[in-house]
């Protein structure tokens, strides 16, 4: 079974500047506002979920998560691919 | 007094052919900002200005806040990613998916926001002068406006097809046809001449003595003065070859910083090359100043575009703390002032920085060196 705070976690860091400070997160559930994430960062981080998960920009769009757990529950809903392991889910990050 | 204390800078010497584009050239690039471009994830700028984004430096200044501003001076807006596809994809074509992070401005409200720059956030167009022209707003901020600390982050997306296409076809930069010609880089030279587009990019800092205490970041270089001006011209993409806007600009900073022309004696020119500038840049500082060496860096590291003017005065100013103030690359003829070889440098003396930008926008700065 697949860590999900872990792949939110990496997927993070692709998204954000390289500049970023590190992501700290104990639960899917935190609201997004109280993560350290900024705005640009939750777009790019739903660019690099809808990636993984096989859902088209079109749709993707329509992705207005509060907390971590919403990309999940977005992607989930939409989703065309899972991924087995962190690694596959990183590979396919275009 | 204004300070330039810690800048970052990026550029590169080495060359890349780009065949496959509309008018083929040699073009300074760092091919990893392309990297993973065309999956639309990944904008190349961003990844330029990521080479000088030390976050160390911007934790530091982020954790002693003082009154701060921060300039994007982002040149001719090519960091808005305008139109890089070609009429057939090539190797510097891209899209890019998340449209807001190609807007300037949110850019520069985003990485202001990781300096702790929270009182003004600007963006500059000047075009090729901006890095330069935004030396005249800092003066201002500070002198006027109370601010301590101004953080300046200057590039563009200069090698991209746009540009390449733009500067192609107006004869400008030295394509694969003119090099056929025999035709090599250099400036204000009777023979060789023009340059080769460059990806660059500056980050720089600039501080009140209060700012300092702080930071605890000693002075590279005093500001001392800069002027920006315009010309009497109809040709918005051209230069007049009296040399009247360089000289307005040149002769604005002298009077704003109360600087007796004789005193300057190191100058970091615009020095494109192309035959326009050298006369109207030439014209313009032999009419001001009196006894100088003049310099250009665009033949080493291609023209850097908006990113130019103070990345170009950074690199002088490392050279002038290595005692030297290097030559201009491929002169034919022998120069004791627009250098064919290098000069010794007047350690803690008065530089001038000279840029122009099209839309008949010049930008002078005088800065002294403090590296002694």
């Amino acid at each position: 079974m697949m860590d999900k705070i872990q792949l939110f976690l990496e997927v993070a860091k692709l998204a954000r500047p390289i500049y970023s400070e590190e992501l700290v997160l104990d639960s899917l559930n935190v609201p997004l506002a109280e993560t350290g994430l900024d705005s640009l960062d939750c777009l790019m981080i739903g660019m690099y979920m809808s990636d993984i998960y096989g859902i088209e920009e079109e749709i993707s769009k329509e992705m207005q998560p509060e907390s971590p757990q919403g990309y999940y529950d977005f992607c989930e809903l939409h989703k065309t691919r899972e991924p087995s392991t962190l690694e596959e889910a990183l590979g396919w990050c275009k | 007094m204004i300070y330039l204390t810690e800048a970052r800078t990026a550029s590169t010497e080495e060359i890349t052919t780009f065949s496959d584009v509309l008018y083929p050239q040699k073009a300074h690039f760092f091919a990893d900002t392309y990297s993973k471009a065309g999956s639309g994830m990944v904008y190349p700028p961003h990844k330029l200005a990521e080479k000088v984004l030390d976050p160390v430096l911007m934790k530091t200044l982020r954790e002693n806040p003082v009154k701060t501003a921060f300039i994007l001076a982002s040149g001719n807006s090519h960091f808005a990613g305008l139109n890089p596809k070609d009429k057939e994809p090539n190797s510097l074509t891209y899209d890019y998916k998340a449209l807001p992070m190609t807007l300037t401005q949110v850019y520069a409200g985003r990485t202001a926001a990781a300096f702790g720059a929270n009182d003004l956030v600007m963006t500059d167009a000047s075009a090729c002068a901006s890095s330069l022209k935004v030396m005249m707003d800092i003066q201002s901020l500070v002198r006027m406006y109370g601010f301590e600390r101004v953080v300046v982050l200057s590039l563009e997306d200069a090698v991209s097809n746009t540009v390449l296409n733009f500067f192609g076809q107006s004869g400008a930069s030295l394509t694969l046809a003119k090099e056929a010609e025999g035709c090599v880089r250099s400036a204000f030279d009777p023979t060789n001449e023009g340059f080769y587009v460059g990806m660059g990019a500056v980050l720089a800092i600039f501080e009140t003595e209060n700012s300092m205490k702080v930071t605890g970041f000693k002075p590279r270089a005093e500001l001392v003065s800069a002027y920006s001006a315009g010309e009497n011209s109809t040709n918005a993409i051209g230069q007049r070859e009296d040399g009247e806007g360089f000289k307005k600009a040149i002769e604005g900073a002298l009077y704003a910083g109360r600087i007796q022309p004789f005193t300057v004696r190191t100058v970091k020119t615009h020095g494109t090359g192309t035959r326009s500038n050298n006369v109207a840049e030439k014209t313009a500082l032999m009419n001001t100043l009196k006894d100088f060496v003049a310099t250009s860096f665009k033949q080493r590291i291609g023209h850097t575009m908006g990113a130019s003017g103070l990345l170009e005065t950074i690199l002088l100013l490392d050279n002038v703390k290595n005692g030297f103030v290097p030559e201009i690359p491929n002169r034919t003829d022998e120069d004791v002032i627009f250098l064919s070889k290098p000069a010794p440098a007047e350690k803690g003396g008065l530089i001038l920085s000279l840029a122009a930008g099209m839309g008949n926008v010049y930008s002078a700065a005088i800065f002294k060196d403090m590296q002694c």
